[in-house]
């Protein structure tokens, strides 16, 4: 099992740092141009949705990152609440920022796509609500932060937030099984849609590599403000 | 197909160019409003020292 009190020391955080940066900003520069390129140009339009299909290869990837973002936040809220380690309390302050924004770029990327495929911007179907509201649980996150005059306590408020908030990832997750949704199901999420996709295999390419292209570009960017919120703690 | 018949996106031109416009303006800010201050954080507490 991983030992994760390890991790929880800064000097040992920013080795760590030290050592992925590089790999991860390797990997997103050469995965997003082949990706971008890939979605764009060789990647073929869809039989009913034309050319908006592209609008996928973004959409996508941003719900990945707002879902993945505030999984790895609920982690670290459990660690900053039952072991009090700093370093989850500043992870909070790096992720959550990130994972509202890339929340909100799910929302309007897949309101764009919405509104020429299903003739409206919005409807209230349990897919499009459910996010909306883990964009909301971001915003009251960010909020609780800074709403107390000592930083801890409003790390502390926010980690207990933030786990109240885990149970709607799985309301976002199976909302589209549970419900009648004009939003389509999961086309690759399963074992089982994985090995069976619902997908052409030129357009499951660009979408994979802009996930890990953008997954790997959200890495660095959480790992750099990270780093930024101990340099602001260590001059305190 | 020419340069314009692409730039269309088969009539979804605002929808397809708008979404990457967003993308690409909400990740390059975060990447470049981290990257500014890390560097700026991190010269300031080396002149300290």
């Amino acid at each position: 099992m991983i030992n994760l009190s390890y991790f929880a020391n800064p000097a040992r955080f920013e080795r760590l740092a030290k050592t992925l940066m590089p790999v991860l900003a390797t990997v997103a520069t050469i995965l997003l141009p082949l990706g971008l390129v890939d979605a764009l140009l060789i990647s073929p339009p869809d039989y009913q949705q034309g050319d908006a299909v592209r609008i996928m290869y973004i959409h996508v990837p941003s719900a990945w990152l707002s879902m993945a973002t505030y999984a790895a936040c609920g982690v670290a809220a459990i660690i900053a609440i039952v072991w009090k380690h700093t370093l989850a309390e500043l992870f909070l302050r790096a992720a959550l920022p990130f994972g509202a924004a890339a929340t909100a770029m799910c929302l309007v990327t897949g309101m764009l796509w919405g509104k020429p495929m299903w003739g409206t911007w919005w409807v209230w179907d349990a897919r499009l609500t459910s996010v909306l509201v883990l964009f909301f649980i971001y915003i009251a996150t960010i909020a609780l932060l800074d709403a107390f005059d000592r930083p801890e306590q409003g790390g502390q408020a926010a980690a207990w937030l933030t786990v109240i908030g885990l149970v709607n990832l799985p309301i976002i997750k199976y909302s589209v099984e549970w419900w009648n949704t004009l939003h389509q199901p999961s086309s690759l999420s399963s074992m089982k849609r994985m090995l069976n996709p619902a997908m052409a295999a030129d357009m499951i390419r660009p979408l994979m590599l802009m996930t890990i292209g953008l997954t790997c570009l959200a890495a660095i960017i959480v790992t750099l403000r990270m780093k930024i919120e101990i340099m602001k703690r260590k001059r305190k | 197909m020419d340069f314009h018949t692409y730039i269309q996106m088969g009539g979804y031109a605002l929808h397809v160019w708008g979404s990457y416009a967003l993308v690409l303006l909400v990740m390059g800010g975060f990447t470049i409003h981290a990257v500014v201050k890390h560097e700026r954080l991190k010269n300031s507490t080396g002149a300290k020292q």
